[in-house]
């Protein structure tokens, strides 16, 4: 008898667990994407999805870093939306003078690289590392013009051999 | 009367004939001469024009300091520069300073023969997948130059992002290969601060110069943010040349500081690890 009561809590408890989780499974950030990597008119696009079975209000805040991290908009840096259940939805910002966003003006701001974007299901950083990527090189492609010309220079030399002959040939028949 | 002058006629036709395949023939060869020619002198330029072995003149180089500043251009640090410099001026060392404009294939082919003590490489860098890493110059790609070194893997062609590289916005990188022999000269002890992403993120590029001369090279293990760089590094500068403490120590008390990168975690290292224990005046000797 206990046992089947255990058993029948901890189903329960599982389920319900099960069911907080689909319904408040997390807001997650699908990509950040900033444009213009200049000091004005930088643009910072948001795509959130969210997963749960509800719409959620998604409150996004930005944040640029230089040795402290400060707000990136100058009055409201929260930026609320509403995301149904199961969509995707994206934010942009863009920062231009007179803008109701505008990039708070520090002593370092000219050399602000980083931003931080934090949404309701935690801090997402988004930084300008100062990396790269490496372009994969077709190596074949590269020799292609020479090997063309190699080839060409090989038919231009068989070519002369052959007239060579004939005309030595027609002179020994004369 | 007829028969002569038919005679003659045809004689002239068949000369005329033979002078005409004549001129074809040596406009044939002509033409295959110049071909041969220009083939060989390209291939002769891009294949055989290797580096020289030059001598360092190594006379003074622990006091010379040379700040390649890639970045300038893409994340500029200006406050990063002047305290950097500062510091080292401060210790008695003169600093050269190099914009992301002067920083090509032929300047990193240069770099040891002009004798700096410290390097501080300001650089965009990534391994991009590979066990190696690719430091960044600002020299745009093309598929005509260095072609021998790209075939050879020595310089790659790198970009900043996936979409620079499908805009064909890329540059020449160079790897560990180009530093092993590509690179003139031999550096004279040198101190290597490569602050760029992923520079110890495998041994490779470190090994590479410590066999070409360098005494330790110091990076990051994964990617780093260009704030947490420049604060990172000011601060290494501050307790090794400044306090004299040892690279060991150095690095230790800038890590209590600056901690890992926020973003990604990366922490600064060094090889090999035996220098660890050395100060800049041991170094220096």
């Amino acid at each position: 008898m206990k046992k089947s009561i255990v058993f029948c809590v901890a189903f329960v408890l599982v389920i319900m667990t099960q069911i907080i989780g689909c319904v408040y499974a997390d807001v997650k950030i699908v990509s950040i994407q900033i444009e213009d990597k200049g000091m004005i008119n930088e643009k910072v696009t948001v795509t959130v999805e969210n997963t749960g079975k509800v719409t959620r209000e998604v409150d996004v805040r930005l944040y640029e870093r230089t040795s402290t991290i400060n707000p990136w908009t100058e009055t409201d840096n929260v930026l609320g939306f509403s995301v149904a259940a199961g969509q995707k939805a994206n934010i942009s910002l863009q920062d231009t003078p007179g803008a109701k966003y505008k990039k708070v003006t520090t002593e370092d701001d000219a050399k602000q690289t980083d931003s931080r974007v934090t949404s309701d299901g935690g801090d997402h950083w988004k930084t300008e590392a100062v990396g790269g990527v490496w372009v994969p090189v077709d190596k074949f492609g590269l020799l292609a013009p020479y090997i063309g010309l190699a080839s060409t220079i090989l038919v231009a030399t068989a070519a002369t051999a052959i007239y060579v002959k004939r005309v030595k040939r027609r002179k020994e028949k004369q | 009367m007829n028969t002569k002058e038919k005679r003659l006629r045809t004689r002239a036709q068949i000369r005329a004939l033979k002078n005409r395949e004549r001129r074809i023939a040596t406009a044939i060869f002509l033409v295959f001469i110049l071909l041969i020619v220009i083939f060989s002198s390209y291939f002769t330029y891009n294949f055989l024009n290797q580096p020289q072995n030059q001598t360092t003149n190594s006379s003074s180089s622990q006091l010379k300091v040379a700040i390649v500043d890639h970045l300038s251009l893409t994340m500029p640090n200006q406050t990063f520069i002047q305290t950097a410099t500062n510091t080292l001026k401060q210790e008695g060392y003169t600093v050269d300073y190099y914009p992301s404009e002067n920083i090509t294939v032929e300047f990193y082919r240069n770099l040891p023969t002009h004798g700096y003590g410290l390097i501080i490489l300001r650089v965009h860098s990534t391994t991009g997948g590979y066990p190696c890493v690719a430091l960044f110059t600002s020299e745009p790609y093309s598929k005509s130059k260095y072609l021998y070194e790209v075939l050879t893997d020595k310089v790659v062609p790198v970009a900043y992002s996936p979409e620079d590289a499908d805009r064909g916005e890329c540059y020449f990188g160079i790897t560990q290969s180009f530093v092993e022999s590509s690179m003139k000269g031999r550096f004279a002890n040198t101190i290597v601060i490569m602050i760029g992403c992923e520079g110890l993120n495998n041994t490779r590029m470190a090994r590479a110069f410590v066999q070409k001369g360098a005494k330790v090279y110091i990076g990051w293990s994964a990617s780093v943010s260009a704030s947490h760089t420049d604060t990172a590094t000011t601060q290494l500068l501050q307790h090794f040349l400044i306090e004299k403490l040892t690279l060991k120590q150095s690095v230790q008390e800038t890590f209590k500081e600056v901690g890992f990168d926020p973003a990604y975690k990366s922490l600064l290292i060094y090889y090999p690890l035996e220098v660890g224990e050395q100060t800049i005046e041991n170094i220096k000797k």
